[in-house]
């Protein structure tokens, strides 16, 4: 059983590091695209209005 | 015809479609990978249960290999073509490698502490890697180095394509010395050496993995076209 296993502090580290890693870097990336598409938007607008 | 894929247009015509299966296929890949690789594959009779690391540190390597055969693929299209799209590509390209490189480097080490009894040897394979990580860094800080985004990128390509001889030198590493680092498990050439049972998480990580860098790729290619966009209306006020 995986639990018992001696090396669980490593295998937990690896996957957690890996996960995390992945999941924070994909937020950040789609945060950024949301907010270049946001200021995109309003520069579109602002011009047309302007 | 050449003229049409070089354009952003074409870039967001062909994704748009595409880009909420290639989100649902990764997740499902991931679920599916992280199943059969923590809970449904059996434990290695030599390594037990820190084999389980091999099912993210192996795809990690790939896609860290993969990214940067890409990158000097896309540094071709800009030296020689000067290839709108492939700049932007490549730029998107160069974090999402960086961080694969940094994941196969760091699920090394972790692996390696109980395997070999240290988080890191100056072994051919994990220094061949770690100077990897040092071309995708000297990429950015090169391109970075220009205050416009297309002047640091004819230098930066070109050092892309240089790098590139460091690919054969990171495959060949474990059989060119002697090295700590095992030898592939998977080749062209023969049947693989791992059981089924080991293969399948591996093959599973190793789509999420791909399939996530295509969707973190088209998302940061659009964030880059529409920075683009804003720099040049900028500076057009």
């Amino acid at each position: 059983m995986m639990l018992s296993s001696p090396y669980l502090i490593y295998i937990l580290a690896a996957y957690g590091l890996s996960l995390i890693g992945l999941g924070a870097f994909f937020a950040w990336t789609f945060f950024s695209w949301k907010r270049s598409s946001q200021k995109s938007q309003d520069f579109s607008k602002d011009k047309l209005e302007g | 015809m050449k003229q049409i894929w070089a354009r952003p247009s074409f870039f967001f015509k062909i994704t748009n479609p595409i880009f909420p299966g290639v989100l649902i296929l990764t997740g499902l890949l991931f679920a599916a990978g992280l199943y059969t690789g923590l809970l449904a594959s059996p434990p290695d009779y030599q390594q037990g249960d820190a084999m389980r690391i091999m099912y993210i540190h192996v795809p990690a390597s790939w896609m860290a290999l993969f990214v940067y055969a890409f990158l000097g693929l896309m540094s071709l299209f800009i030296l020689v073509w000067r290839h709108p799209l492939a700049e932007v590509l490549a730029v998107s390209a160069v974090p999402i490698g960086a961080l694969f490189t940094i994941l196969s480097l760091t699920t090394g080490s972790l692996w390696g502490k109980p395997m070999w009894g240290a988080y890191w040897v100056w072994d051919a394979r994990l220094t061949s890697v770690l100077v990897l990580l040092f071309l995708y860094g000297g990429y950015w800080a090169l391109y970075k180095a220009y205050s416009h985004p297309g002047q640091g990128i004819r230098a930066a390509s070109l050092l892309a394509l240089v790098g590139v001889i460091n690919l054969p030198i990171i495959k060949g590493s474990v059989t060119w010395w002697n090295t700590l680092h095992q030898p592939a498990s998977l080749t062209k050439l023969s049947s693989p050496s791992i059981h089924p049972t080991m293969l399948t998480p591996l093959i599973l990580m190793a789509g999420a993995y791909f399939f996530y860098f295509v969707s973190v790729l088209i998302l940061r290619t659009r964030t880059e076209l529409n920075m683009r966009k804003l720099y040049v209306w900028e500076g057009m006020r």
